[in-house]
């Protein structure tokens, strides 16, 4: 278990102009842009906040706190034509005593499941987070089987072929994955991304379950059903 | 299978109720070490929304506590320590009465079981026996699948059943709170889509906006002129202008009546905008219009808001913000009791740990006797139904609030919130009636007006049990009986029927005015369970008061930062955007590397 734990600070950029608007550096526009929710699920230990700090910052930590103050981290990916934007929701601990809150999974389009592929017990809670996720959370939703630390293939008990054979049984996407080495861990996200529908109706402003977001700025009338972030 | 919980806590905060979320978020945002327990393996307790299943575990669980005692724990304590044990008698639910007005299988006959908990009013001769199916309705139905019991357990994940269901006021402190503690992006809403009122044997949609009065046909211009003049003296004076003077100690209803105001007009002000009786203080009932008309035209028609997926959203918002801040989640998990030694609470003991405290927080449905002063009278009646159509139909769904005020004496004024399947609480082709009132009697007797004014509940029919040849008849003619007759209210059932009952349930919960004892340790800070208003303002201002009780120097619930705004200590800007090109090129996964290079440079020098 971790037991040094690094804070994440957290600072507020000056310019907010930017928020909510998937860029591009060199300005390019994009056709299309969807945006998901993704949600998180494992175990704790088994690198679910690595996973996502290498995905949108680039960063690994040995000793990670989880997630100090951060609801949920953003970051795009770019197909053909379209922008894929990513809201990613980490279980903030929430996990540790068994006790999820159900909002946890409201609207989420995809889910990671990530397990530690030095540690069998964490394997088969995966399991049972798959059924989870079958059972709580939408009918559609996208799920990857994430079988994480794999740079520490010395010390593997899960086998690979046992993961990918579940993985298949249930329909999930399945790499192995090192948020430390950075093994295919874009490439799980962008597995994902592929894999979403990505019409007009899904990942609409990232209003997942079409209802309303509240926020500062509105202050005028706007017709029922717009997210208005 | 107990897990061990860290033992040391600035906050302990035992239930997930409204106002125990709040507070809980509210500490860990300014840092402090929290510990929210709660020993439902769901999340908000009296507060909380369970789909059709969970609602069905938590009817049985609560058969099942009835009849096994809590029994009291014996502690260990050091000298000079009191042990006091936590209770849940002031949580009791009661009058539990669940009844199917649908037959497991679609093509036998309607079948009326009735499945009565506790002290129910015993009535049971008007539902026990079995009833003929209602042909004449299946022929109504045209190409639509039956609803039957079997296919409403089957889709119980679509269903999301409010204990307490509540409305947010668009710029109620609630809203206000989400939106300055970054907390409603967790959240979505719907807004109320029409406030309707009953009115000349009918229900009418009031026009709530500048617009929607203009456009409305039941009311004259003049009528008109006359309702915005009142409005206006209202939103702009508020309660305190000279306007009211004369009517400190007099009722709305008497200051209106001084207005000239027609019927139609004083109607729309007194049950839809104040929704007062006629024994609401002319205070409160220019407070309420007040209240209502700053909330207009914020968001949609109404000045309503309704959470996704119900209310009980909502205490999870605040918990999931704890637990980003740090704070600690265990479900399932009890309060035993409480240390108390001198003034002071030191800590509690859940499932042999004992945890240290500085602050205890802590659900009415928790709170040791010895501590209460005094339990209050009130009590909540609840009604749900599944409906098989809109007690108003319209174009499209709609989400619809009614206040009905009292017919007679001995009746309390009810509160009636409409829910299509746009909101998740039901499936599509239902919807979802939820009432509430004061408790006077059982929540049964003291809705029965109510239902049999706007719904077809069957246990409501004179008869028992029909046979078929005559079920035909009997079922249409509580509409037919009364054609003769000819009120507006008749001709309007044959045109719009009332909906069908599909399955209802009542219950009884407690209200929340216990009062703790002056002797009660001062690091004590109760919580209630959910009130009587129609919104969220009570736990809101409550939690605030308690906040400010155990922290009066810090601010409550700063804004939280949003995604963009994290940076990862020793990174001087965020991360490079992997801006995912094409797969294969591998570039990105260099860019990384590099990055994870530089930094731990940085961190070592």
């Amino acid at each position: 278990m971790r037991n040094i734990r690094r804070p994440i600070r957290f600072r507020t950029k000056d310019n907010m102009a930017n928020r909510g608007t998937a860029q591009r550096p060199n300005g390019q526009t994009q056709g299309k842009i969807c945006q998901f929710k993704l949600v998180l699920l494992g175990e704790s230990a088994v690198g679910k906040s690595s996973l996502v700090l290498r995905f949108v910052k680039g960063q690994f930590h040995e000793y990670q706190e989880s997630t100090i103050g951060a609801a949920f981290l953003t970051q795009t990916v770019c197909l053909d034509d379209t922008t894929v934007k990513f809201e990613i929701w980490d279980t903030a601990g929430q996990e540790r005593y068994h006790s999820l809150a159900p909002m946890y999974y409201r609207g989420a389009q995809a889910a990671i499941v990530v397990y530690d592929i030095t540690n069998q017990d964490t394997f088969v809670r995966a399991t049972t987070w798959v059924k989870e996720l079958q059972r709580q959370a939408s009918p559609n939703i996208v799920i990857a089987l994430a079988g994480n630390k794999a740079d520490l293939a010395n010390k593997r008990v899960v086998e690979c072929d046992e993961a990918q054979a579940y993985a298949d049984e249930n329909g999930l996407l399945f790499m192995e994955t090192s948020a430390k080495t950075a093994m295919n861990v874009n490439d799980i996200f962008l597995a994902i991304a592929k894999k979403l529908p990505k019409n007009e109706q899904a990942g609409n402003g990232g209003s997942s379950g079409q209802g309303r977001r509240l926020a500062e700025a509105e202050g005028q009338k706007a017709t029922a059903g717009n997210c208005c972030k | 299978m107990e897990d061990d919980l860290p033992t040391e806590y600035d906050v302990v905060v035992v239930g997930t109720g409204m106002t125990e979320s709040i507070v809980a978020a509210a500490a860990s945002r300014i840092g402090k070490k929290v510990l929210h327990l709660d020993s439902n393996e769901y999340y908000g307790g009296l507060w909380a929304t369970f789909n059709f299943d969970g609602l069905q575990k938590w009817i049985e669980d609560l058969k099942a506590a009835k009849s096994d005692g809590k029994k009291d724990t014996i502690i260990k304590v050091e000298a000079g320590e009191n042990f006091l044990n936590a209770s849940n008698q002031y949580s009791a639910v009661e009058n539990i009465e669940e009844t199917w007005f649908i037959s497991n299988d679609a093509d036998l006959p309607v079948l009326t079981s009735k499945d009565t908990q506790t002290d129910g009013s015993g009535d049971g001769a008007s539902a026990e026996g079995s009833e003929k199916s209602d042909e004449d309705k299946v022929e109504k139905k045209e190409p639509v699948k039956q609803w039957s019991i079997d296919r409403i357990k089957k889709e119980y994940r679509r269903f999301n059943i409010d204990l307490a269901p509540k409305l947010l006021f668009a710029r109620g402190e609630l809203v206000e709170l989400l939106i300055s503690s970054n907390i409603a992006r967790y959240a979505e809403f719907r807004a109320v889509s029409r406030v309707a009122t009953f009115m000349d044997g009918k229900l009418t949609q009031v026009p709530c906006s500048r617009a929607d009065v203009f456009a409305n046909k039941t009311v004259s211009v003049i009528e008109k002129r006359m309702l915005m003049q009142l409005l206006t003296s209202c939103m702009e004076q508020g309660a305190d202008s000279p306007e009211f003077d004369g009517f400190r100690d007099k009722t709305f209803l008497e200051y209106l009546n001084t207005k000239n105001l027609t019927p139609i007009v004083k109607h729309y002000v007194m049950q839809a905008i104040a929704m007062a009786t006629d024994k609401t203080s002319c205070r409160d009932g220019v407070n309420r219009t007040k209240h209502f008309l700053n909330s207009l035209g914020r968001y949609g028609n109404t000045p309503f808001l309704w959470p996704m997926y119900g209310s009980g959203e909502l205490p999870q918002c605040f918990c999931r913000l704890c637990a980003v801040f740090g704070g600690v989640y265990c479900l399932k998990r009890q309060l035993d009791g409480v240390i108390v030694c001198e003034d002071k609470c030191r800590a509690i003991i859940t499932g042999k740990q004992r945890l240290a405290l500085e602050h205890l927080v802590v659900g009415q449905g928790h709170v040791p006797p010895e501590i209460v002063a005094s339990v209050g009278e009130q009590q909540i009646s609840r009604g749900i139904f599944i409906t098989d159509r809109s007690i108003m139909q319209g174009e499209k769904e709609n989400l619809t609030l009614l206040y009905y005020p009292p017919e007679k004496n001995g009746q309390e004024p009810v509160t009636v919130i409409e829910l299509g399947p746009s909101t998740n609480a039901c499936p599509q082709g239902l919807f979802m009636v939820h009432m509430t009132c004061k408790r006077i009697n059982t929540a049964k007797d003291d809705l029965e007006y109510v239902v049999k004014k706007f719904l077809r509940a069957e246990v409501l029919e004179p008869k028992g049990p029909r046979d078929s040849t005559d079920s035909h008849t009997q079922t249409v003619s509580p509409d037919k009986r009364h054609i003769q007759e000819g009120d507006a209210e008749t001709r309007d059932l044959i045109k719009n029927p009332k909906p069908q009952v599909l399955w209802s349930l009542y219950l009884n919960l407690p209200a929340s005015d216990i009062k703790l004892s002056n002797s009660a340790p001062s690091n004590i800070h109760l919580c209630s369970g959910p009130d009587l208003d129609l919104d969220f303002d009570f736990a809101v201002n409550q939690a605030k008061e308690v906040f400010a009780a155990m922290y009066p120097d810090e601010d409550f619930l700063p804004r939280a930062p949003d995604p963009e705004e994290i940076v990862l200590e020793g990174e001087e800007a965020p991360g490079p955007k992997f801006e995912g090109d094409k797969p294969g090129e591998g570039e990105d996964k260099q860019e990384g590397e590099e990055k994870q290079d530089s930094e731990k440079a940085e961190k070592e020098e």
